[in-house]
């Protein structure tokens, strides 16, 4: 096997996929690419949803797959409730990175059945979703909080994810303490974005 | 967020697209060596809202397209719903060109390459873990 042959097989055969299952997001992240992308084009995000029989043809393909929200979140793809479910009933590994807010409590119940081996990582950066709005514009933190508490009670892995502003750091001890009684594993985020 | 006209608009993207051309090529002329995280450590593949893969989610950003090679990944035939097979969009001459170049010829990488994979922008340090339960990771 020459070197391409190795270096494709690695890649395909064992990497995981990072998915923008849509192009929608409620929020308005100062540092964030789709934030820059409105700011410098006259028109709306592109992108559509990732149907259910695009997905089946990556599905099987990678060792796990990341509905990552880089730019979008993950939340409001129209298909996100089946592409979770296809990746159960695949047995293939699923993580959840969101901060967006916009959906119903009901809906996150629906989606944590869907798949309830899905790692979510929920983006709040402050104590009990305090503050977070300040970076995350649009972000109802308190209501993702409180999603983020509901994931863990239906035994759901979690993760907290807090990025370290000059505004909430602060709070950072009240936030292991609140991290530490829900017994979630938090992660402050040092980011040297400008 | 502020609204700018459309002459603005064209000028700060224009600017900025500069910015990071500058940025990458200022690595590469420094010296760095060029190490593909998509080739030597775990990088995701992309699979972007409109139906195109790219090795990294740094390549799937409009203002890197007007750099070599990176607008590649974008054409017609390379996306989801025209494969019935995604091997064959690996399979294609882009990316099996883009694979030869950043092995055999990294001197001819798009400037994001530098930026991302010749320097420490992007990486995530672990910078300190508490009891198993707390860790700060420094995302550069």
């Amino acid at each position: 096997m020459n070197r391409f042959e190795e270096y494709k097989n690695r890649n395909f055969k064992k990497k995981g996929l990072n998915i923008e299952n849509t192009a929608r997001c409620t929020l308005l992240c100062g540092s964030c690419k789709r934030t820059t992308f409105l700011r410098l084009n006259n028109k709306s995000f592109p992108g559509r949803d990732l149907t259910p029989e695009q997905f089946k043809k990556v599905v099987g393909q990678f060792e796990y797959i990341t509905f990552g929200g880089q730019l979008s979140d993950p939340i409001f793809g129209v298909h996100f409730l089946e592409l979770l479910k296809i990746c159960y009933d695949s047995n293939v590994e699923t993580r959840v990175l969101t901060a967006a807010t916009g959906k119903k409590e009901s809906f996150y119940k629906e989606a944590f059945k869907a798949n309830p081996d899905a790692k979510w990582t929920f983006g709040i950066d402050g104590p009990g979703g305090k503050l977070s709005n300040i970076y995350r514009k649009n972000q109802d933190g308190e209501f993702l909080f409180d999603i983020m508490c509901m994931a863990k009670d239906s035994g759901i892995k979690v993760y907290w994810q807090y990025i370290i502003f000059p505004f909430n750091e602060i709070y950072i001890e009240e936030a292991k303490q609140i991290a530490t009684d829900l017994d979630i594993d938090l992660f402050f985020i040092q980011s040297e974005r400008d | 967020m502020k609204k700018l006209s459309k002459e603005q608009q064209i000028k700060e993207k224009t600017d900025w697209q500069q910015r990071l051309i500058y940025k990458g090529n200022s690595i590469k002329n420094n010296g760095q060596k060029l190490c593909p995280r998509c080739i030597y450590e775990d990088q995701e593949i992309t699979l972007s809202s409109e139906g195109y893969f790219t090795p990294c989610c740094w390549l799937d950003d409009e203002l890197y397209r007007v750099q070599p090679h990176v607008n590649d990944f974008f054409a017609a035939h390379l996306n989801i719903e025209n494969n019935d097979n995604i091997q064959d969009i690996f399979d294609s001459k882009e990316w099996k060109n883009f694979w030869d170049m950043l092995i055999n010829r990294p001197e001819d990488a798009p400037p994001v390459c530098y930026e991302y994979c010749a320097s420490k922008q992007g990486d995530k340090e672990l910078v300190d873990v508490q009891d198993d339960k707390f860790a700060v990771i420094r995302k550069h």
